[in-house]
């Protein structure tokens, strides 16, 4: 990874130079978080400053239509996502289409996922309602795997009397890393796993008025795990298709977003060479902001995820575990309040609490010192000051 | 000296824009919360000379980034809690300032362009898009009118 943030480095500089146009941006943002009856963000239920986001982009135009671009980041989010530094994106920007009617643009490199609300920018603090983002669909797990990929995005936009259409259409893969995947599988699993590709098309729609935006949008997408040659797992697969429905209302006092999503996984092996298992996971997020002033909000928000629509209670999943895995792993509710201060241009104190009822979506495959870890109530909360240019 | 001319230069290259191309298109509802009829003035370079409403959105949204001869598109809009910058959202893009934020905000940090440069008043506007080769803003139109005024008794 070091390497490609060098490789990128050096790109961005060595064509800055003959660029007609080079722009830079980027943000910093430093917390105080604590998760309470669970380790999701800090051990020990201990109050720490694992909250770090630093980001640099830039932007280096050669003509009217194309352009090199990039980001670098460093993260520290506790036991969230692994810490240290990642090149998000770095993408060849190709604007093929610009009339008043359409746009095209094609995306070539590492690309953003564009696909979900909050998907193309849930990297960066300020554009996001919480620093913990839905879990429903913002799975902190997959972060890196869900940011991007290496291949090619597609966008189109066409301005109608029906209103504005969005078509988004992307196929890629990402590099899963040995941290990722302990992430996923927990701490016992020795392997490496492997993306084998993402497919994934969403069409957004807004009307003419433009305080209504829906959308839909589809995923497939293959991972394999390579086991170790001693290793807790063995060799196994996973097929998911994912479909995701999402919605928002701008009022000029108050906003909605929601997301509601469907997610099917097909996974051979893993737990031993002939396990088969087929499972359908649905959940989804209703939030509410309102605006006090311009620059104060509050926010409300209801996350729901169930790991098995067949079994919702995760009882069937305590059942089939011989009681070794709660049936509180088998979902995961959670309420959420927040608060947002935008106290000058550019700066933003932001806080929120969440209140957790069960334990689906701490980890894909759950170990047993999570379990030991995670109450079937848990708590976390954060503030966060940002600063961004 | 040298300055005087240059300001000279500059005074003049408004006056001439704000008589001639200044106003391209222009609000026409004007409700009963605001007062002020807002303008879209652009740089002298600018040679389109009518927008469409979607252009205009394109183009205050950051996703239009340049001009039809392939020059970059510099755009100045007010503070987002500014009441003409609210304004000027809903009237002319159908948005809430905060909508246009994200938008921008979405756009700077998925790498696809530049937001918008934000000054303090409608004068620095005007001042900055008549000294920036490609830009363009909005302005009410009374204050286009003060400056108009203005240039006219000084050039007496």
């Amino acid at each position: 990874m070091n390497n490609l943030i060098i490789f990128a480095c050096m790109l961005l500089v060595v064509t800055g130079a003959v660029a007609q146009q080079t722009s830079w941006h980027g943000y910093i943002s430093q917390g105080v978080t604590q998760s309470i009856n669970s380790r999701f963000v800090t051990d020990n239920d201990a109050i720490t400053a694992e909250l770090t986001e630093l980001g640099f982009n830039g932007r280096i135009q050669f003509n009217a239509s194309l352009a090199l671009v990039g980001q670098l980041v460093y993260l520290d989010g506790g036991n969230r996502f692994e810490q240290g530094s990642r090149l998000d994106y770095l993408f060849l920007d190709w604007a093929l289409i610009e009339s008043e009617v359409t746009s095209s643009h094609l995306h070539l490199g590492r690309y953003k996922n564009h696909h979900w609300l909050y998907s193309a920018t849930r990297d960066v603090p300020h554009t996001r309602d919480t620093a913990i983002l839905p879990q429903s669909v913002y799975f902190d797990s997959f972060r890196d795997i869900a940011l991007g990929s290496d291949g090619a995005f597609w966008q189109s936009e066409f301005r109608t009397d029906t209103g504005l259409w969005q078509f988004n259409w992307s196929l890629g893969r990402s590099k899963v890393s040995r941290e990722q995947t302990r992430a996923f599988l927990g701490p016992l699993a020795k392997g490496s796993s492997k993306q084998d590709f993402v497919h994934q098309a969403s069409l957004y729609w807004q009307p003419v008025s433009l305080n209504w935006r829906l959308g839909l949008s589809y995923l497939a997408s293959d991972f394999y795990y390579d086991a170790a040659p001693v290793d807790t797992f063995t060799d196994g697969s996973t097929d998911i298709e994912r479909f995701v429905l999402s919605l928002q209302y701008f009022s000029e006092k108050w906003e909605l977003s929601a997301e509601l999503l469907q997610e099917q996984r097909d996974n051979r092996g893993g737990f031993s060479p002939t396990f088969r298992q087929y499972r359908t996971g649905e959940g989804g997020y209703i939030q509410g902001r309102y605006m006090l002033t311009p620059s104060i909000s509050a926010l409300v928000r209801y996350d729901t995820y169930d790991v098995d629509k067949n079994d919702r209670n995760g009882t069937k999943l305590q059942q089939a575990t011989g009681g070794m895995i709660p049936a509180y792993f088998g979902y995961m509710d959670t309420t959420t309040i927040g608060f947002r201060w935008d106290i000058a241009s550019n700066w933003r104190l932001q806080g929120e609490h969440h209140w957790v009822e069960g334990a689906g979506r701490i980890q894909g495959v759950v170990d047993p010192v999570t379990i030991r870890s995670t109450e079937e109530n848990w708590r976390l909360w954060s503030i966060q000051l940002m600063y961004w240019f | 000296m040298a300055q005087m001319d240059r300001l000279q230069i500059a005074n003049n290259s408004i006056y001439l824009c704000l008589l001639k191309a200044a106003v391209f298109w222009c609000s026409l509802i004007v409700s009963g919360a605001y007062a002020q009829t807002l303008t879209i003035i652009t740089n002298p370079s600018v040679t389109q000379t009518t927008f469409s409403q979607s252009e205009i959105r394109q183009i205050f949204s950051a996703r239009k980034q340049f001009w039809e001869d392939g020059s970059k598109i510099t755009v100045f809009v007010l503070a987002p809690d500014s009441l003409q910058h609210k304004q000027f959202c809903q009237q002319n893009l159908n948005m809430f300032p905060y909508q246009l934020e994200r938008l921008w905000n979405q756009i700077t940090y998925s790498g696809q362009g530049d937001p918008p440069l934000l000054k303090n008043s409608q004068d620095e506007i005007i001042k900055a898009v008549l000294t920036t080769p490609g830009a363009i803003g909005y302005a009410d139109e009374n204050v286009i009118e003060q400056i108009k005024r203005k240039l006219r008794n000084n050039a007496e």
